[in-house]
């Protein structure tokens, strides 16, 4: 038989759910909203691609370059190839390249090239190579 | 000399009850979504899906909940306000699991834009929600004979066990249906495979079926039915609800894009095959 403590506790009980609930919705709303709202204004712009040396560090397996690919397009590119070549006076020294799974809309993401001789002995430019549409 | 232990009665114990059920949705929630939130093709898809199909697809799982709710939830509900109220919960448990697990897989790390972070987490919170309503049949008090008379014989109607097929095809469907392996096997089936294959999901169908309406007879929901007329009447209906399922999936995943009318078929009937096994079971689980 319910006490009359436990009857005040299932009326708590019930308040709490009610406020989950409603929490639930508000957060279920905001998704949908965003995203919606974000599919309204989505004007298509095709990935665009910017690749920065974030540091330069000698490793086990010679220099390891860690770059960053900024995409500010608001689609998204996949297998992404970034190419590395370290170059003396336009003559091409050493090539290494490496490949990002994804670059997202409007996000970033890191990565890593080696090479054998060091980048900051040479001219070095990183750049994207090319992308598939996911 | 024995301890005294604070007991909690989960009947008349409010919060004791309370904390039961949301503990339970939990699991559910982790045990239903686990191999979608370890699923990468899962977390590219919240942010590479188009964002209309997105916003459909969480639309549409709100009657889903609903219905859920009413023909099987983790609480008793008896009111129109009760399942609205359990559908919410269920949506809040699944977006806190999946932005946890989430953000402990290293899924979700700085530098993501909020198109990328609220497209993961929304994707994976709607289905461990769907997740956290589901799985309380297989684990919760209601399971079996406990359960509610009312509820029982709803879920056993015509209706109810159509709508159950779908969420059942939908549930077993999506942890499939973004993988590489769904298009790869698609491709190495021939016309004679794809065949065989629609035979074999529409036999197994029918087996579950069969199983069901035995399960229907018992609660005398149904008094005859002949095997032509289960097969024409639920089976062949229920399949073509399962390829209409397998084939929202893949749209709204767009796995199926710009593949021509032919090859979209045969991946449709491959997904169709977990998808009647989901959804066959899920009428005799619930």
């Amino acid at each position: 038989m319910a006490t009359k403590e436990s009857k005040k506790q299932a009326a708590a009980a019930d308040k709490m759910e009610w406020i989950i609930a409603v929490l639930g919705m508000a957060v279920l709303l905001v998704a949908l909203g965003f995203i919606l709202y974000r599919a309204v204004t989505h004007e298509s712009k095709p990935p665009d691609l910017s690749v920065s040396v974030e540091s330069v560090e000698r490793g086990e397996q010679g220099y390891r370059v860690d770059f960053l690919v900024n995409n500010s397009g608001t689609q998204t590119a996949a297998a992404v190839v970034i190419e590395g070549e370290l170059s003396n006076g336009g003559q091409s020294v050493e090539k290494s390249n490496a490949t990002l799974a994804y670059a997202p809309a409007n996000s970033t993401r890191r990565g890593g090239l080696y090479f054998t001789n060091d980048p900051r002995l040479y001219e070095m430019t990183i750049r994207a190579g090319g992308f598939e549409k996911p | 000399m024995a301890i005294q232990l604070p007991r909690i009665d989960p009947i008349n114990d409010g919060y004791g009850r309370f904390f039961i059920d949301l503990g339970r949705a939990n699991a559910g929630a982790v045990l239903f979504s686990f191999p979608l939130l370890m699923t990468m093709e899962m977390w590219w898809l919240g942010f590479s899906m188009s964002g209309y199909r997105f916003a459909l697809f969480i639309l549409l799982s709100m009657p889903l909940m609903f219905g859920l709710s009413y023909y099987d939830g983790f609480e008793d509900t008896q009111t129109f306000g009760d399942d609205v109220r359990e559908t919410f919960i269920a949506y809040f448990v699944g977006f806190v699991i999946a932005a946890l697990m989430l953000y402990l897989f290293g899924v979700i790390t700085s530098g993501m834009s909020l198109d990328e972070i609220v497209g993961k987490i929304s994707l994976l919170g709607v289905i461990a929600g769907i997740g956290a309503m589901f799985t309380q049949s297989l684990l919760g008090p209601n399971s079996g004979m406990a359960q509610s008379a009312e509820k029982h014989k709803r879920s056993l109607h015509y209706g109810g066990q159509l709508f159950l097929t779908a969420v059942g095809a939908l549930f077993l469907s999506m942890s499939v249906a973004p993988t590489e392996e769904i298009m790869l096997i698609s491709y190495q089936m021939s016309d004679w495979h794809i065949l065989g294959l629609a035979v074999l999901t529409i036999g197994v169908m029918h087996r579950f079926i069969y199983a069901a309406d035995q399960k229907r007879r018992k609660h005398e929901v149904v008094r005859e039915s002949s095997g032509s007329s289960l097969f024409f009447r639920l089976t062949l209906v229920s399949y073509a609800i399962v390829l209409l399922i397998s084939f929202y999936i893949l749209w709204t995943f767009g796995s199926i894009d710009g593949m021509g009318l032919e090859e979209r078929l045969k991946v449709i009937i491959v997904l169709g095959f977990p998808a009647a096994v989901g959804g066959g079971a899920s009428r005799l689980i619930i």
